[in-house]
């Protein structure tokens, strides 16, 4: 065992150039992996973040029927219970009550079907991170009666400007159609067109008034602590209170689910294919390699080595090949994830000038500790098997034709 | 002489030739996966939003996508639906829509809509949308009818026989308010409209909004996707002279398309590391390769051959070894493609899928421009890196390599 350990690192340093390319494939596969992954991950990580952060929170409460139904009348039965309850929960960071309706808002050029949020601007603020879209004038704060803001959109697709003024008409608690005219303080734009195109914001305390004789709200909206509690809390909240549903932001957003589920599915794909390349780049050198030494392996087996034992070489020579080259890539790989995590990568050259919307054009990469070791035992369970193959046609060999060959 | 050199050299040794045809064949198939499963799910939903929104070419009045209102419909008719099918031979279907803002309501509530007047039997060739029927049946051409959608239906509690009323505003601040049956429900496929969607028959919708003979937009589909352009174009010059202005589909939804391109840098990035990968492989390949026929290259050599001429011969071999490679890349890239499209998905990511209106599947591209791009991007880098053994040549030390 000794001699062919001694063989097998001999040989790897009688051929620099070869080992060193292998190792450097090596390398490079475990690099590739890890910033994949990190990518995709950070990139996933950051849209979730985004869409909590400013609009969807963590979790919500609304009347059972109101997500899909959308009439005023549905508000949050004793909105006074909850908030005292999401005031005195430590679990709870920060809160804010909306109120919503759907509606039509009409301009001199058309009319478009929109959802009215009713924002309580001091308590949004401290919620959500909403306020860092507008592009054009100014927040709900603005010293403007009857404030509206939209979405770019439906500005655009309305003509409207801040300063100008649209309608807005919404049925009451009672069914009963109101209409009030709004100002334009501000345009904003999120990261979803069909959002800007369908959202307009309103203070909550204007739209109340038009909708009933007393304080009403649809929907609570909490960030917590920490996102894993949400579940947690939603289900505190649901069995602490009769006729509302709190729902926690994976069942709140599909759009949020989809980044989540199909994401991973994606991850899983785009790392297959890049392993799938990696694992024939590995087993063509590793053929090359063997191919080139078909004679000299000829040449042990006609001197009386066992075809065992060249096997056992062969297979030497790559675990020690792998193991370095798995050390290697393992700490430049650690060492670019430790980089890219506070500086980040900026991918702005590949948006081919698409505007800056929502989500940065700098990626952090995030990557845990278990991923690394899947990605490691994929690379290290690739090279092994991609050298076997070599190794078996190695001891196949006919020592006669091979000693005979070039 | 040389390509008769560099052929017979490529089969002189067989194994070679076919571990680095199959090297470059594996990296092009990486490379067209890749962009196959990134472009799949965008091309579905361009797909939708096209046919069920925009059409390949609009024709409009000119000042409608300033204002889009009734007042800026056109006329019409007979004759201008021949001067549009006479424009280009490529043109397949023109479909004419009424498109406006309307108030829905049952007995006592009201919902906000976006009212479609369509001819049924040609909006169902240009989309099928039929085929997203949940209940009922379409309507015919003059009947007080309107189909509606199934999330529109739900909210405003009404079913397939009971009567809608539609209010708002016709052509010209006409005054515009009937009552429908409603002769079906439709699951369409855009979950947005589901709330909203009205569809009524052409003439009725017409009638309803005094716009009679008038039209908001028109749908001219080529035969091809391809065609785009060029159909756009003899459009154009044909409509000149009128108030009618055309639009491509990309012209019509630049915000959708913009987001997409953001979401498509990621892939790119990865593409990136995709290509280092491949770079890396071949390079393993091609200098164990180099390795192997140092001392070929030195016989040659020190027998009279100039460095030039073997240089030649060694490059014809790569462009032709490349060559096939990527052709078989491209055929195995085409036939695991049709194989595994669509991939479908199960569990919580299937779930999350339909929740948005989705089929649970996630489509593969069959673009062409992926399967020739991708090609030649992994023909250059197999190029490039197959350049090393003609550097190797240029400083080869013929009695070095002759005793090795």
């Amino acid at each position: 065992m000794k001699t062919l350990l001694n063989l097998s690192w001999r040989n790897i340093w009688r051929h620099p150039a070869r080992s060193s390319v292998l190792m450097a494939a090596i390398i490079i596969g475990l690099w590739a992996g890890v910033v994949t992954v990190g990518i995709m991950n950070g990139m996933m990580q950051q849209r979730v973040d985004y869409l909590i952060e400013s609009e969807v929170t963590h979790a919500q409460v609304h009347h059972p029927e109101f997500l899909a139904e959308g009439y005023s009348r549905l508000y949050i039965p004793e909105h006074e219970e909850i908030k005292e309850w999401l005031e005195n929960d430590n679990r709870v960071e920060a809160f804010t009550l909306r109120t919503i309706t759907d509606g039509m808002l009409q301009s001199p050029v058309k009319t478009s079907g929109v959802r009215i949020r009713g924002v309580e601007i001091e308590s949004e603020i401290r919620t959500t991170t909403f306020h860092e879209n507008i592009i054009e004038g100014e927040y709900l704060d603005a010293d403007i009666p009857n404030a509206v803001i939209m979405g770019k959109k439906l500005a655009d697709d309305h003509n409207m400007e801040v300063g100008n003024r649209v309608v807005l008409t919404f049925e009451d608690v009672n069914n009963e159609l109101t209409s009030g005219s709004f100002n334009i303080v501000g345009i904003f734009q999120s990261a979803s067109v069909t959002y800007d195109e369908r959202n307009v914001f309103v203070r909550s305390e204007e739209l109340i008034r038009q909708l009933a004789d007393k304080p009403i709200y649809h929907e609570a909206a909490m960030m917590l602590r920490h996102e894993d509690l949400a579940n947690e809390v939603v289900a505190d909240l649901n069995s602490s209170f009769s006729g509302i549903e709190a729902q926690s932001w994976r069942e709140l957003s599909p759009e949020l689910s989809m980044i989540v589920e199909l994401g991973g599915v994606m991850m899983i794909m785009i790392t297959s294919i890049i392993m799938i390349a990696l694992a024939f780049g590995i087993l063509n050198t590793m053929l090359m390699a063997i191919f080139e030494r078909m004679r000299e392996i000829g040449m042990l087996i006609s001197i009386g080595m066992s075809r065992m034992r060249v096997f056992l070489m062969i297979m030497l020579e790559s675990i020690i090949l792998t193991a370095s080259g798995v050390a290697i890539g393992f700490l430049l790989a650690w060492a670019s994830m430790n980089h890219f995590k506070d500086s980040g990568i900026n991918f702005e050259m590949f948006a081919e000038g698409a505007a800056q919307l929502g989500w940065d054009h700098i990626i952090y990469p995030i990557i845990t500790p278990n991923e690394y070791a899947v990605i490691l035992s994929v690379v290290v369970i690739i090279t092994l098997f991609a050298s076997m193959y070599p190794a078996i046609k190695g001891i196949r060999i006919d020592p006669l034709e091979a000693a005979k060959d070039s | 002489m040389y390509l008769k050199l560099a052929w017979r050299n490529l089969w002189r040794n067989k194994r070679r030739t076919v571990i680095t045809i199959t090297a470059i064949m594996f990296a092009v198939l990486a490379a067209v996966l890749m962009q196959s499963v990134n472009r799949g799910s965008y091309e579905v939903m361009i797909d939708r939003m096209v046919s069920f929104n925009t059409g390949y070419i609009q024709v409009q009045d000119y000042r409608y996508d300033d204002e889009a209102s009734l007042d800026n419909s056109f006329y019409y008719d007979e004759e201008l639906r021949e001067k549009i099918l006479n424009a280009d031979g490529r043109i397949d279907k023109i479909v004419p829509r009424i498109e406006t803002f309307m108030l829905a309501a049952n007995d006592q509530s009201t919902r906000g809509a976006v009212v479609f007047g369509v001819d049924a039997e040609k909006e169902h060739q240009f989309n099928e949308i039929k085929n997203t029927l949940a209940e009922g049946r379409f309507f015919d051409q003059g009947e007080q009818a309107a189909v509606i959608g199934k999330g529109l239906a739900n909210r405003l509690q009404l079913s397939v026989g009971d009567t809608l009323a539609l209010i708002g505003q016709g052509r010209f601040g006409m005054s515009a308010s009937g009552l429908f049956e409603i002769t079906g429900l439709i699951e369409h496929p855009i979950r947005d409209m589901n709330n909203q969607v009205v569809y009524l028959p052409l003439d009725t919708a017409q009638w309803l909004l005094s716009a009679e003979g008038y039209v908001t937009k028109i749908m001219v589909n080529p035969y091809t996707e391809r065609q785009t352009n060029p159909v756009a174009a003899s459009l154009a010059s044909t409509l000149e002279n009128s108030e009618l202005k055309v639009y491509t589909w990309p012209e019509l939804m630049p915000e959708i398309l913009e987001l997409m391109e953001l979401d498509l840098a990621v892939p790119r990035l990865l593409t990136v590391v995709l290509y280092v990968v491949i770079g890396f492989g071949f390079f393993g390949t091609i200098l164990t390769m180099t390795m192997e026929r140092l001392r070929e290259f030195g016989v040659l050599l020190s027998i009279g051959m100039k460095r030039m001429n073997l240089s030649v011969v060694i490059f014809i071999e790569t462009v032709l070894f490349s060559f096939m490679g990527v052709i078989a890349g491209l055929i195995a890239a085409w036939s695991i493609l049709k194989l595994i499209d669509p991939i479908t998905l199960s569990g919580d990511a299937a779930q999350a899928v339909i929740d948005l209106g989705f089929d649970p599947v996630i489509p593969m591209s069959f673009a062409p421009d992926q399967f020739y791009i991708q090609g030649f991007y992994v023909f250059l880098i197999a190029m490039a890196v197959f350049l090393f053994p003609l550097l190797k040549i240029a400083r080869l030390n013929i009695l070095d390599a002759a005793r090795s």
